[in-house]
C-alpha cells in the first residue's frame, strides 16, 4: 500500500529548544494516524511542517510524493486542512464561505457541504464568528467534505467541542474516510473518543516518541497493573520492564508492555512486599495518561 | 479564482471603504462650503490675498485623510487574516502563495486608489468652480504627495500587519512612520512638485514588501 505521507528524520528546534530529533513516520493510503501528545509536545509543529508552513531544521516530509516545502497547487488541492480551534474566515456566513472556496476547487461537492449545514440551526446571514464552537466545527468539516481531498490534516479538532459534537465529528469523519478510502492525519491532546477514529497512534512526549503502532496493538500490549504495597514509604524505581509508575499512598499503578508474570517476577526480584495484584482494563485515554504521566 | 479572491477581500473591506468614501466626500464638500462662505459672506479680498500672497492652504483639513484611508483599508483587509493565523487558510489554497497575496494586495490597492481618486477628482473639480486653473494646479501639486502617502500607508500597513512577530512589527512601524513623514515635508503649496515621481518610485519599491512577511511566515516565524 502506498504512503500518502512520509516523514523522514524530521528534526526541529525553536531557538535552542529541541522539539524532536529524527522523527520518522508514514501514513498509508486509507489509514488514519493520530498524533497524540500533551500541549507543547510538537503536534502543531508537525502539522505546520506537513503543510509547508514551517521548514524543519533537517529531514523532510513527502506528501503525495512531493516535498512539503514545495507543494504544488495540484497537491494542495488534495490536502484538506483543519486549523486548531476550527478556525475559518469568521467574517463570512455559511453561504459566502462556500461561494469563496468553490472558486478554488474544480471538483467542489457543494451538496456534501449543504447536507451538513442543513443540520445546523443557524440563520442564513449569521456570521461564523457568532456560531458556537460545535457549529464552527461542522462548517469546517463541511468545507473539507466539499473539497473531497485525498489527505485530511486535522490539527486538534476536538479542542473546544462538547461530547456530542465531538462524537458527531468523529463518527462523520470515520464513515467518510472509510467509505471513500481517504487518509487522515490528526493530532489531539484530548484522547477521549479517539479510538473510535484512528487506526494507528503515535504518542509523543516532549522531544520523543513514546509509542507508534496500531491502536489495537497498543491497547492489547500496553498494560496497567495495580498493587498495594505493604510498606507505603518504599520508593519503586522506574526501570525496565516498567514504562511508567504512579504512586498514591500505598497504591501503585504500574504501566508496562510486560505480562503479569513478568511484573510479578520483577517485583519479587526487587523484594517488594505487596498484595491485591490486579490487571486494569484501559481505554486509549487511560493508556495515554499511563504512558505520558499525569504531570 | 481571482473572482473568489475579490469576493472575499470585498467582504472584509466593504464597510470601511464605503464609510471612508462618505467621510472623504463630506470633507471635500466641507472644504468648499467654507471657501464659498469666505468668498461670498466674509471678506473675499483678504481670502484671495491669503491664498495668493501668504500661500495659505485652504484645504489643510485634507492633509491626513488619504493616509487614514490607506491605513484603515489595510487594517480591515489584513487584520482578519492574522487573527487566529487565518493566513494559513489563504496560503493553503491551491494556488501559488506569493501570487494569491499579491492579488489580495492589488485589490486593496485598487480600492484605496479608487477612493482617493474620487476625493482628488471632487477636490479638483469643485476647486475649478471657485478658483482659476493656476490655483487648482498648485492645489493638485500640494495634495498629490498626501494622496501618495495614502497609497504608501496601504502598502506599509499591509506589510506590517502580515509580519508574524511583534518585535519586527514595532521596528517596521517606526520605519513606516519615518518613511511616511517624507510625504508631508513640504511647507508651501506645490513645494513637492519635483518629488512626485521619486515618491511614486518609493511606493513601487514597498508595494511588494508583503511578500517578505509571507516569506518569513512560511519560514516558521510565528
Amino acid at each position: 500500500m502506498e504512503n500518502v505521507v512520509e516523514c523522514i528524520n524530521l528534526t526541529h528546534y525553536y531557538g535552542k529548544k529541541m522539539v524532536y530529533e529524527n522523527l520518522n513516520f508514514n501514513i498509508k493510503r486509507g489509514s488514519i494516524l493520530g498524533l497524540l501528545g500533551k500541549n507543547g509536545a510538537g503536534k502543531t509543529t508537525t502539522i505546520n511542517i506537513i503543510n509547508g508552513f514551517l521548514t524543519p531544521k533537517s529531514g523532510k516530509c513527502m506528501i503525495l510524493g512531493e516535498d512539503s516545502r514545495y507543494l504544488s497547487s495540484k497537491t494542495k488541492a488534495q490536502i484538506g486542512y483543519l486549523i486548531e480551534g476550527h478556525v475559518q474566515y469568521a467574517f463570512m456566513n455559511i453561504y459566502q464561505i462556500e461561494k469563496f472556496y468553490s472558486g478554488f476547487f474544480p471538483n467542489w461537492k457543494r451538496e456534501a457541504y449543504f447536507d451538513l449545514m442543513a443540520k445546523l440551526k443557524v440563520t442564513p446571514k449569521q456570521k461564523i464568528s457568532t456560531m458556537s464552537c460545535g457549529q464552527r466545527s461542522q462548517v469546517a468539516l463541511g468545507l473539507i467534505l466539499a473539497q473531497d481531498p485525498e489527505l485530511l490534516v486535522l490539527d486538534d479538532f476536538t479542542l473546544g467541542l462538547d461530547p456530542g459534537y465531538r462524537r458527531l465529528f468523529i463518527d462523520y469523519l470515520r464513515d467518510y474516510a472509510k467509505e471513500t478510502n481517504k487518509t487522515i492525519f490528526t493530532t489531539s491532546h484530548i484522547i477521549q473518543d479517539m479510538e473510535r477514529l484512528i487506526d494507528d497512534c503515535m504518542i509523543m512526549d516532549y522531544n520523543r516518541v513514546l509509542a507508534y503502532m496500531p491502536v489495537k496493538k497498543f491497547l492489547n500490549e500496553f498494560k496497567e497493573y495495580t498493587i498495594e504495597l505493604e510498606n507505603p514509604d518504599i520508593e519503586v524505581e522506574l526501570e525496565k520492564p516498567i514504562v511508567n509508575l504512579e504512586k498514591m499512598h500505598n497504591k501503585l499503578e504500574i504501566y508496562t508492555y510486560a505480562s503479569p508474570e513478568e511484573i510479578k517476577g520483577y517485583l519479587d526480584a526487587k523484594g517488594l512486599a505487596y498484595k491485591n495484584f490486579q490487571e486494569v482494563e484501559m481505554s486509549l485515554e487511560d493508556a495515554f495518561i499511563g504512558l505520558t504521566g499525569k504531570y | 479564482m481571482l473572482k473568489a479572491i475579490i469576493y472575499k477581500e470585498w467582504i472584509k473591506i466593504k464597510k470601511v471603504s464605503l464609510f471612508l468614501l462618505l467621510i472623504g466626500v463630506l470633507i471635500v464638500i466641507g472644504i468648499y462650503s467654507n471657501v464659498r462662505h469666505e468668498l461670498i459672506i466674509k471678506d473675499a479680498e483678504s481670502y484671495w490675498n491669503g491664498i495668493l500672497q501668504q500661500r495659505t492652504i485652504y484645504f489643510s483639513v485634507l492633509k491626513f485623510i488619504p493616509l487614514i484611508v490607506g491605513l484603515l483599508i489595510a487594517v480591515a483587509q489584513f487584520v482578519p487574516e492574522i487573527v487566529d493565523k487565518r493566513i494559513k487558510l489563504t496560503l493553503h489554497l491551491p494556488t501559488n502563495e506569493e501570487t494569491i497575496v499579491l492579488k489580495m494586495v492589488l485589490f486593496g490597492f485598487f480600492c484605496t486608489a479608487s477612493i482617493l481618486a474620487v476625493f482628488m477628482g471632487m477636490f479638483l473639480g469643485m476647486g475649478s468652480y471657485f478658483f482659476p486653473q493656476e490655483i487648482v494646479w498648485v492645489s493638485f501639486l500640494t495634495t498629490a504627495p498626501w494622496f501618495l502617502a495614502g497609497v504608501a500607508a496601504y502598502f506599509l500597513v499591509s506589510f506590517i500587519v502580515l509580519e508574524p512577530l511583534w518585535k519586527q512589527r514595532i521596528f517596521y512601524m517606526l520605519f513606516g512612520a519615518a518613511f511616511l513623514g517624507i510625504f508631508f515635508k513640504g511647507r508651501f503649496p506645490g513645494s513637492n512638485e519635483y518629488l512626485l515621481w521619486p515618491f511614486v518610485g518609493l511606493i513601487a519599491c514597498i508595494s511588494i514588501a508583503t511578500l517578505f512577511s509571507i516569506y518569513r511566515f512560511r519560514k516558521g516565524e510565528m
